[in-house]
């Protein structure tokens, strides 16, 4: 039997609030990113979409000043950082790096948009969605992968964190 | 049994898949998407709920009345109550037991909720998780009962189930009695943002704040636990996610607090003379007629207030008649505004009600300036979409909570910031986010807290329903109001990822609560009323469900019923592809093809013939041959030159002419009309890619410059669930097609929606070409709290 292992474990700084899991907290802490191949600009298109308040309110944990203008420069710029930190994919094993293109307000959400050059290979994809956790230990994340008309989902939940990972059938 | 001729002339064709050549019999892939859900999913109708949907003659449903004297102990922050409980068993079963929710118990140390969390992650920790940790560790909630007793003071066995307390009865409850028992009990209050609860309070301690807190109590006291037709007794545990399932019932309650509290509760205050002042009534009074709120206890009266502090006490003592709840709210930091909303209360309910609202400074200025309008403009959408709000107030309470819900009382999370240099804000968003979360809770006192559906079994029901309703009262507040999240193309994320459950699953096992339980039900209702049914027709339904089911408790196939049969629409199918499954909206255009009518008159169709044969290219050698300068034998020999050779198969014959006569005398006169009129007829070839059966709604545009919308019922889809061809007549020639145009049914891939095909662009290739375009400034602005004016950031001598 192996002893009990020590573990030096992190505190995710945040000034999040315990999960208060409101009537209305189900509704607006949770995201969807779309993960898809434009074959027109060769590129792999990733788009995220958050509630804008809650986005909002992240924003401004992790350091924008509160009175910073949506869409201005700095709004954009924290924007793009902040959704750069939260979210990595590894498609076939190698870490993808994205490059920010940013960030429109439409409705109740706001989109966050990077792109890489599309990989060669596009079988299987790995997914850590760390959008907004920090802000609400509540938030729901997911993470539709697609291809062609094939689209494979990776949830981050409550409970359910960490990286997840989706195999394309064989074509 | 004549048939008229189609000459079938192809002019596009998407995807024409060569079948493989093998015989290969497979079973049919026919899939009845009209089926009926009776007898299968929905149960079968009986006397207490009918198949048409309206409550049967054999509802019943029990009552529960209670009267309380609740004690708040500011320092310790404790409640202690004792309530004199009456059940009334309308049910016509004998009930030896009654089961209470005892849902302060989740903050025992060992409750179930408290044992059964799960880490995400095991090498960081989050540090509100730490905190509430560590908070667990050295406080503890949960009720200590007291007494409990029959009303001749004998005590009555009880049995704890984590959050269900079992009351025991000596002798069974008969059909039609009542009995009444005493039971008392104290419980720590919890603080709302360390560990997580619907209620709470929470203090202010920041620089700029004194130490006062806010209270917001619910969850408090033994709640009856329902009891129905069809579960019986509810004994779902309460895990903090799904919500409740309650009985209604008249309240008395007396809330003793610190003298200088000012207190919003469910129900009419009673005794206004002992807690209020003489000012403070003479301005409710005025509310009750005034055209905008009017302060009952004003900002400047709040601050002074909240400086003082007093070791009196004071006991408000309010009365609600037909709740299936009570909750309540006080603090000393409380301004108070309040306005009379007048509608019409049919007889039945009031005609003025008073939207009041309660909130600290530190709200200041968007909460007088919003949170009561928005509560009168909230009863005003929907009451038109159901029943006068039937109770004489509706209340917004500022708190550390969200957005929760209780009957005539919400309790509404946002705030403006203030910043280091002392500047008080407030972003859009945080302004969208009140008129929502206020628009939401408000509207929740209808569902489910007047249509008294089962949220910890189904809570589309309430949220759902309530989102949808909602997002009218959004869409109703002022034009363009940026509120979208029911508008179809945003739900085909959530109907198009791969692990989703059908809206019915039971609440506490969806894992995406938010689009499973909120968006996607109010995306589907605004669905059947704008493209299905029709306004008219999806307004007088859901009034008539509303109606209905007021004060009872409906199950969602009395929803179903009741829209089908007061819609005249069978909707079983739009119920199996939106509620029950997890299938998406996907039409795709496979073909267009245009056919003509044979005239049969040799005069037209020969030349038509000849026409064709000339659109081809010549024979490349007899091209090559003739550029060449080669002759044929007949040039250089004319003299084998005949009939034949100089007319073409084409030519009209005599007995062509003779038969076409012939034709033409056996035909009917609006045939001959038909032959004549050259009517193109367009087959359209629809495939179901998605699975969720909808209708086909097309705008179709011609070289004469015309348009035409057309939209065809769900039903075109009866006989073949994939694949559809459907015919369009026109003497018009199509030059576009378009499937769906106004964006209203969640397809999710419009790259096959159009012909001819459009090159089509992804969100971020359409945003790379605007970019410029959207740049909003960064106005610098600022406001204080006493006005919703804006002033240039830290510009001179602001506050
Ligand atoms: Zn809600």
């Amino acid at each position: 039997m192996n002893p009990v292992r020590a573990l030096a474990i992190g505190l995710a700084a945040s000034l999040a609030l315990a999960a208060a899991p409101s009537a209305w907290a189900h509704r607006i802490h949770s995201a969807l990113t779309e993960v898809r191949p434009n074959e027109n600009t060769g590129e792999l298109e990733v788009a995220h979409r958050v509630f804008f308040h809650d986005l909002e309110v992240a924003l401004i944990e992790s350091g924008m000043d509160d009175d910073t203008a949506p869409l201005g420069e700095d709004w954009l710029n924290a924007a793009g950082s902040y959704a750069q930190d939260r979210f990595d994919i590894d498609v076939a094993g190698a870490s993808l790096q994205l490059d920010y293109v940013g960030a429109e307000i439409d409705g109740q959400f706001a989109w966050i948009y990077f792109v890489a050059p599309m990989p060669d290979e596009y079988d299987t994809v790995s997914i850590d969605n760390r959008l907004l956790i920090d802000a609400f230990p509540d938030q729901a994340n997911m993470t539709n992968v697609i291809r062609g008309s094939v689209v494979r989902t990776v949830l981050q939940i409550p409970g359910r964190r960490g990286t997840g990972t989706i195999d394309f059938p064989d074509r | 049994m004549r048939h008229l001729i189609l000459a079938v002339v192809a002019i596009s064709a998407f995807s024409a898949n060569a079948e493989a050549q093998t015989i290969r019999q497979t079973v049919s892939d026919y899939r009845d998407a009209f089926r009926q859900l009776e007898n299968e999913d929905w149960p079968t109708p009986n006397e207490i709920r009918p198949a048409h949907g309206a409550p049967g003659p054999e509802y019943w449903q029990q009552q529960v009345d209670y009267w309380i004297d609740v004690r708040l102990d500011e320092d310790e922050k404790r409640i202690s109550g004792i309530a004199e409980i009456t059940y009334h068993n309308n049910s016509p079963f004998a009930l030896e037991y009654l089961w209470f929710l005892m849902d302060q118990n989740r903050f025992r140390r060992d409750s179930w909720d408290n044992l059964t969390r799960t880490v995400s992650s095991t090498d960081q920790i989050s540090s509100g998780a730490a905190r509430r940790m560590m908070r667990m560790q050295e406080w503890e909630g949960g009720f200590d009962v007291g007494t409990v007793t029959d009303s001749e003071g004998r005590a009555l066995e009880t049995r704890l189930v984590d959050t269900l307390m079992r009351i025991d009865l000596p002798d069974a409850l008969q059909p039609g009695e009542e009995v009444s028992f005493t039971i008392s009990w104290e419980y720590n209050l919890p603080e709302e943002n360390v560990v997580g609860a619907r209620a709470g309070y929470e203090c202010f301690e920041e620089e700029t704040e004194n130490g006062d807190c806010i209270y917001l109590v619910a969850q408090w006291f033994p709640r009856a636990a329902a009891f129905t037709d069809y579960e019986g007794w509810h004994n779902l545990p309460f895990l903090g996610s799904g919500e409740f399932t309650l009985e209604f019932g008249n309240y008395e309650v007396a809330i003793t607090v610190p003298a200088d509290f000012i207190v919003a509760a469910t129900g009419e205050l009673q005794n206004p003379e002992n807690v209020l002042t003489q000012a403070q009534r003479d301005r409710l009074e005025q509310a009750m007629t005034s055209e905008e709120p009017v302060f009952v206890v004003t900002r400047e009266e709040a601050l002074a207030n909240e400086r003082e502090g007093t070791d009196e006490t004071a006991t408000w003592q309010f009365r609600a008649e037909n709740v299936r709840d009570f909750a309540w709210a006080g603090s000393r930091k409380f301004i108070w505004d309040a306005l009379g909303v007048e509608q019409d209360g049919e007889g039945e309910y009031p005609d003025t009600v008073l939207a009041m609202s309660f909130y600290p400074n530190e709200n200041e200025p968007i909460w007088s300036a919003y949170s009561t309008r928005v509560i009168e403009h909230t009863l005003d959408v929907y009451s038109s979409f159901s029943f006068p709000y039937p109770y004489p107030t509706a209340q917004s309470v500022s708190g550390p909570v969200g957005g929760m819900e209780y009957p005539m009382i919400t309790f509404n999370g946002p705030r403006t910031v203030r910043d280091e240099d002392g500047n008080v804000t407030y972003s859009r968003g945080t302004k969208r986010f009140l008129i929502g979360v206020v628009a939401h809770e408000i509207g929740h006192i209808y569902f489910p807290m007047t249509v008294n559906s089962d949220e910890r079994q189904w809570t589309w029901m309430d949220e759902g329903i309530n989102s949808f309703l909602d997002f009218m009262t959004q869409r109703l507040w002022e034009e363009d109001y940026p509120t979208n999240e029911a508008e179809p193309d945003n739900i085909i994320g959530y109907m198009t990822s791969s692990n989703q459950q059908p809206i019915m699953t039971q609440s506490d096992a969806v894992t995406a609560l938010g689009p499973n339980a909120y968006s996607k039900p109010a995306t589907a209702l605004v669905i059947l009323r704008e493209t299905i049914l029709g306004r008219e027709l999806f307004d007088e339904a859901f009034r008539t469900y509303a109606r209905r089911w007021r004060f009872k408790r409906p199950t969602p196939y009395d929803f179903f019923r009741t829209m089908e049969e007061v819609s005249g629409h069978d909707l079983d199918w739009f119920w199996r592809g939106w509620f029950y499954s997890t299938e998406h909206v996907d039409i795709g255009l496979e073909s267009i093809v245009l056919a003509q009518v044979d005239t049969g008159n040799p005069e037209i169709e020969n030349a038509l013939a000849r026409e064709e044969e000339d659109a081809l290219p010549e024979s490349l050698t007899q091209r090559h041959n003739r550029e060449a300068g080669i002759q044929t034998y007949a040039q250089r020999n004319p003299e084998v030159v005949d009939f034949y050779s100089l007319n073409d198969e084409h030519i009209v014959t005599n007995a062509q002419r003779r038969t076409y006569e012939r034709y033409l005398e056996g035909l009917e006169d609006w045939e001959r009309e038909f032959l004549e009129s050259g009517t193109n007829i367009y087959l359209m070839t629809f495939r179901n890619d998605g699975g969720v059966v909808m209708p086909i709604i097309l705008d179709l545009s011609f070289s004469d410059g015309t348009t035409e919308h057309v939209r065809i019922p769900a039903q075109i889809w009866r006989r073949n669930a994939h694949e559809v061809t459907w015919q369009y007549a026109t003497d018009r020639e199509l030059v576009r097609l378009e499937i769906d145009p106004l964006h209203e049914i969640a397809d999710a891939d419009r790259s096959d929606n159009v012909f001819p095909p459009e090159i089509r662009r992804s969100r971020i290739e359409l945003y790379r070409s605007s970019q410029s375009t959207n740049m909003m400034q960064d106005m610098d602005l600022t406001v204080s709290n006493d006005s919703l004016d804006t002033r240039p950031e830290r510009g001179g001598d602001d506050e």
